[in-house]
């Protein structure tokens, strides 16, 4: 379980540190271009909510390091208040105790709006970076050594593409038991395929320049001109796609939540939506309602506006498909 | 399958109350977010307070107690049994246990608990139809230790299987003898309760509603609410409103008695079809079709049946007592659904114009209520050359012809049905018609009903719909008692559940109360015993009680072979002694 | 390569896309634990029918056998009877797709028609005030899921306003209207305009977006500047012009915004119980009702394949500079 544990870390560490240095190698574009600030500022805003909205600890055998200490949360989201006379907090609107109300279970709203943050961040970061690691080795794969490889794969990508997501995504949890891996898997399952297709194409034009040849001609092997010498030219696009899939695995998972098979045990703003639907709090508790709705809007608007500003030097003549 | 992404725990558990929580580890699938947070309940006050250091003399700790597999409904499938899940297993977790937390939708939890028998405790209800209120299916049906009850696809989901109960689960449904029956059913729950194959935790009421401005003389009964047989036919609709427009959360899957029914679909067949007795709120069936009670003779192996005269089919032909013993011998022969009920039933006899008898292999005390007043009349001219009717789907006129009290007009699948009133039936209904509407879900309904879109809802909304509808001026809540019950099974195929002591201690760990208050707003009953309450003839109230008290459920499990690591792990201790089943 | 082979072996692969499909979709349902028999037991049917009832279903038999059963019977169209309803599945459905094909397609010849305008638009005053915010309102509508930009719709136009009903698709009652009466009507449109315009909002992101990139090309063009310099006037070269020349792509993308319209319909008919293919998925999963669910899926899975294979024919066939590979 450890090992397990440290690849996942280390996996997650690699993709945020070259998506970091990415970033910031082209930081000068975002100056000047307001959208694109915008949309630094709000993935920073829900960023800082993820990591602060809970201390983070990691247990090792008897002690407890805390990583991160702090809580903004105020109160344990799954707490269910009640007033003094015992009487459940149900449906209270904001108050000076509870800020944006609470739910029917007299649950802090403003506790879960700001935890919810920590589940669309890991389902939305994790399910990116492996659809796009997948989409982008597949699209490479396919490209550099064509023929029965490249038919292969790409017959696997349409058939990926007759999947529609959420009827697959439902079918997938109801075989696989409801849990925040098998959500992940089915994200990553649909979103990798888009990826894996424009990395081809693009691929495909750098396969025959010059600098290819060289490198064949000096006989470097396959792999190491696969991923040495063509790689690095598409990553870019790659951390492009990755900017949209966030987007839409967040988008898929708050689907996923609002139709009752979202992660279980973590509280999560399409999760929220779903009960207050359900519950039939929607005629009346806007305040249960607006908050997640307005968080996942801002958060996948964040990564929109931020990808729309590296589209513009990653390759200003894309067409993102989907 | 729960698979950790980290190591790393994201989430202050500390906050949780006890030392023992601690050591679990109970960090959920991820520990993200859903932090335990402390049981709201009185009686447990121990805050704080350092637990007994253990005594010298406390025995070895042997092995730990395993990990316990708990099938849970997802918040999709049933929110609030959900909640009660989660909070149960962490009060679990705080007495020492170690618990997987499986969650599946209803379909899968379904096959898990009665075919699979995949699970440690599993969490599923037991729905409250009229012939349930006589004891026999919760009774026998239910605990009865027989190979087709336990094994699967047998409704004894636990497995228990306790000869002194088995004896008297028998016996009650020979005895004819209503007090002797009472005493014997009253017993049988007090096994029940003190061996704990199940926690039995509350009766799920219903809150249904109508619209007041529409329909007047509403009749709920007991465990179906508006969906009554009774207040189908007595709603009396106000101003020139002929049309009853009555609102369902889900479709009807079948019209036809011949294959497999829902509970919904039996509240709606029989509005086209008539039974001979009908079962009342207090679950005595009283003469339908029939024009009198029947009259047992042979000690109760024969049954003499008088037919109500001058009933006719919706086609206009008769209904003769050839039709009437036709319909049970046909029934027999093939229906999914009550084929079985006529088991017992040697053979069925014309013995006059108006009457029909019944020779039975053994007398059996619920036959009025669980045969008589089941199965359907059907007009034999149509249905005598068919080979098959389980095949034959029943969705127009001729199919549909009873002698009920409505008749067949059309059915629209998951739209609409519609069916007209029988003006030449005995008992005609208020309305020219009603017209149920399958709403997917009950809050759609809510809204319709908001909306004057429909005028009754034969559904439980949520707690927020229940308090927003009572403000409603035109709108008015009703409340009906069920005898439907809500609990957890404890599969004592599984050695460690097989201990009674555990099961004890984990029922101690359930708040029941917290569920009827919090999640289900009030409307629910506590129980403790699987014969609801409102079932008051056969309810026994002196049961051994199980209210939510953890530190009983120490207790228990400390005074009977069980003991506490340093982690506060549940381990066995060489005292352990596993015992099935209490001594009375 | 040219483009006759080209077609004819994607036809082929089609075929081959199609029975990996359908052999994927037999492998889902077989893996799916949860038996529709065993919901019957709850109701209190005997283990013996319950037994008798697999056996009819054929779950009892190999594996292999209920492939090629499962096979056979798709290829005649057949797709069995619901195990729920006991009829023939296609009878259930066939309304559930008109439906869906109803509200989807509405939807998307919305979002179309506003996305060509608007986004040609945009491109033509690029730079310009009308085209940031264009594009910001356009990315707002893409952020926003489906279930959050109906529930604004509902909050505002049907629960505070009033002026549509909040869910089905039809007043109670009035639902034994016949054929295409049965769709023409008012109270059908009232009920159509607030889904509808929930997928219109949702789905205008993508051709707006395409719309605006292509017109920024051919607006460099030279012949553009030619007609401006001929003096046309501007929205003659920007509709006559432009915007001819810059459609084409959009179009092609049409496929796969139909396949991702498809999935979405199962958040839209939720929000909305709109009585489609995407609500009665969800239920026959729930429900374990396989030959409904398989029926479902096969029907979604068509659309969305050949729709890819029309977008591969059509994107080859309208720009010249793809190679036939």
């Amino acid at each position: 379980m450890s090992t397990e544990s440290v690849s996942h870390q280390a996996r997650l560490a690699a993709g945020f540190s070259d998506a970091y240095s990415y970033i910031a190698g082209k930081f000068s574009v975002f100056s000047g271009d307001r959208i694109g600030q915008a949309g630094l500022l709000m993935l920073g805003f829900i960023i800082f909510l993820g990591i602060f909205s809970k201390p983070i600890s990691v247990t090792l055998l008897d002690f407890t390091i805390y990583l991160q200490p702090f809580e903004l949360a105020p109160y344990d989201p799954s707490e269910r208040h009640r007033f003094d006379d015992g009487s459940l907090m149900r449906l209270e609107g904001p108050s000076s105790e509870h800020l944006l109300g609470t739910t029917h279970l007299g649950r802090d709203v403003l506790s879960q709006v700001i935890v919810g943050a920590r589940a669309s961040l890991i389902v939305g970061s994790l399910a990116a970076f492996m659809a796009v690691f997948i989409g982008t080795n597949v699209g490479l794969t396919a490209a550099y050594l064509g023929g029965w490889v490249d038919d292969i794969l790409m017959r696997i990508t349409d058939i990926v593409y007759g999947l529609p997501f959420l009827p697959f995504a439902i079918v997938l949890v109801a075989i696989m038991g409801q849990s925040l891996f098998w959500i992940i898997f089915a994200i990553v399952i649909i979103l990798w395929r888009s990826t894996a297709r424009v990395i081809r194409s693009q691929v495909l034009s750098h396969k025959n320049r010059p600098y290819v040849e060289s490198a064949h001609a000096i006989g470097a092997d396959r792999l190491r001109i696969m991923y040495i010498h063509i790689l690095p030219n598409v990553l870019p696009l790659a951390f492009l796609y990755a900017a949209f899939a966030v987007g839409h695995a967040v988008i898929a998972e708050a689907s996923l939540s609002f139709l009752g098979f979202g992660p279980p045990g973590m509280v999560s703003w399409g999760g929220m939506i779903h009960t207050a639907f359900t519950q039939d709090a929607i005629r009346q508790a806007w305040w249960w309602v607006f908050p997640p709705g307005i968080m996942i809007m801002m958060f996948v608007m964040s990564v929109f506006f931020i990808g729309r500003t590296l589209e513009m030097i990653v390759n200003p003549e894309l067409r993102h498909r989907e | 399958m729960a698979i950790p992404i980290m190591n790393v725990r994201m989430g202050n558990l500390d906050t949780s109350r006890r030392r023992l929580l601690k050591a679990t580890g109970a960090a959920g699938v991820t520990g993200l977010g859903l932090s335990t947070a402390g049981c709201i309940e009185t009686g447990d006050d121990d805050d704080g307070e350092p637990e007994d250091t253990p005594p010298d003399d406390e025995p070895e700790l042997t092995e730990p107690v395993p990990e316990l597999r708990f099938v849970m409904p997802t918040e999709g499938s049933n929110a609030e049994r959900h909640e009660l899940s989660l909070e149960a297993a962490n009060n679990f977790e705080a007495v020492g246990f170690e618990i997987d937390r499986q969650q599946f939708d209803f379909g899968t939890q379904v096959e898990i608990a009665l075919v699979e028998h995949n699970f440690d405790i599993n969490v599923i209800g037991w729905g409250g139809t009229p012939e349930r209120i006589d004891p026999h299916t919760f009774i026998h049906d239910l605990h009865h230790g027989s190979e087709s009850n336990i094994g699967p696809g047998g409704r004894n989901s636990p497995g228990y299987n306790n000869p002194e109960y088995n004896d008297i689960a028998d016996q009650q449904f020979v005895s004819v003898d209503m007090d002797e029956r009472q005493q014997l059913v009253h017993q049988a729950q007090e096994i029940l309760a003190r061996d704990q194959p199940r926690t039995y935790i509350a009766n799920e009421d219903d809150m249904h509603a109508y619209r007041h401005d529409n329909f007047e003389n509403i009749v709920p009964t007991m465990g179906e609410g508006l969906n009554s047989f009774w207040n189908l036919i007595e709603a009396t609709p106000l101003g020139d409103r002929d049309t009853l427009r009555f609102g369902y959360p889900t479709e009807i899957t079948s019209l036809s008695p011949m294959q497999d029914m829902a509970t919904p679909d039996r509240q709606w067949v029989r509005l086209l079809f008539d039974r001979l007795y009908r079962v009342t709120d207090e679950g005595i069936p009283e003469p339908w079709a029939a024009a009198d009670d029947p009259t047992f003779e042979d000690d109760g192996e024969t049954v003499v049946v008088p037919i109500r005269e001058g009933m006719t089919f919706h086609d206009g032909e008769p209904v003769t007592a050839e039709d009437v013993a036709w319909s049970f011998e046909y029934f027999g022969e093939h229906s999914v659904t009550y084929g079985d009920r006529m088991a017992q039933v040697e053979e069925v006899n014309v013995t006059g114009d108006h009457e029909v008898t019944f020779h039975l292999t053994q007398a059996f005390a619920p036959f009025v209520a669980n045969v008589l007043a089941q199965i359907y009349i059907w007009p034999q001219h149509i249905w005598q050359d068919v080979e098959d009717p389980v095949e034959v789907s029943i969705d127009d006129e001729e199919t549909a012809t009873g002698s009920g009290p409505y008749k067949f007009n059309q059915w629209d699948l998951e739209v609409e049905l519609r069916l007209d009133a029988f003006e030449d039936h005995f008992s005609p209904p208020q309305v020219d018609r009603i017209i149920r509407v399958p709403g997917a879900d009950t809050s759609t309904l809510v809204g319709m009903l908001e909306e004057d879109s429909i005028d009754m809802i034969g559904a439980t909304p949520s707690v927020t719909a229940q308090n927003r509808m009572e403000d409603d001026p035109e709108i008015t809540n009703v409340f009906a008692p069920t005898i439907a019950f809500f609990k957890f099974a404890y599969n004592m195929r599984n050695e460690v559940m097989q201990d009674v002591h555990l099961r004890r201690a984990l029922s101690y760990c359930v708040p029941k109360q917290v569920y009827v208050d919090d999640m289900l707003g009030g409307v629910g009953t506590v129980t403790h015993s699987p014969i609801a309450e409102v079932n008051e003839f056969w309810h026994n109230p002196d049961v051994e009680q199980f209210h939510f008290d953890l530190d009983a459920a120490e207790q228990e499990l400390a005074n009977n072979g069980y003991g506490w690591d340093d982690d506060g792990r549940l381990h066995y201790t060489e005292e352990h002694d596993p015992q099935m089943f209490l001594d009375g | 390569m040219g483009l006759r082979n080209y077609v004819i072996r994607r036809i082929g692969q089609l075929f081959v896309t199609y029975f990996v499909f359908l052999t994927l979709l037999f492998v889902l349902f077989r893996l799916m634990p949860g038996d529709p028999t065993a919901l019957f037991v709850l109701e209190g049917i005997s283990e013996e029918a319950r037994q008798q009832r697999i056996e009819e279903l054929g779950f009892n038999d190999p594996l292999y056998i209920q492939y090629f059963d499962y096979m056979a019977q798709l290829l005649r169209g057949d797709f069995g009877d619901s195990i729920i309803y006991r009829r023939p599945t296609i009878e259930i459905i066939w309304d559930k797709v008109l439906n869906t094909l109803f509200l989807m397609g509405s939807a998307l010849l919305i979002a179309y028609t506003i996305g060509i305008l608007g986004g040609a638009m945009m491109g033509w005053w690029r730079g310009s005030r009308f085209e940031k915010a264009g594009i910001v309102g356009v990315l707002i509508a893409r952020s926003s899921p489906e279930f959050w930009i109906g529930i604004i719709l509902l909050t505002v136009f049907s629960f505070q306003l009033g002026w549509f009903p909040s869910a089905g698709m039809r007043s109670v009652g009035e639902a034994m209207e016949l054929g295409l009466m049965y769709y023409l009507n008012t109270d059908f449109v009232r009920h159509l305009i607030l889904p509808m315009l929930t997928g219109a909002i949702y789905f205008t992101a993508t051709p707006a977006l395409l719309m605006r990139n292509t017109m920024l090309d051919v607006l460099d063009e030279d012949y553009i500047e030619i007609k401006k310099a001929e003096g046309l006037p501007e929205r003659r070269i920007l509709y006559h012009h432009a915007a001819r020349n810059s459609i084409l792509p959009v179009v092609t993308v049409v496929a796969i915004v139909v396949g991702a319209a498809m999935g979405g319909s199962v958040i839209i008919e939720t929000v909305f119980n709109w009585d489609g293919m995407g609500r009665a998925i969800v239920q026959s999963v729930t429900r374990r009702d396989f030959p409904l669910m398989m029926a479902m899926f096969f029907i979604m899975g068509s659309i969305v394949i050949f729709m890819n294979f029309v977008a591969d024919l059509a994107y080859v066939y309208l720009d010249p500079r793809v190679e036939y590979d």
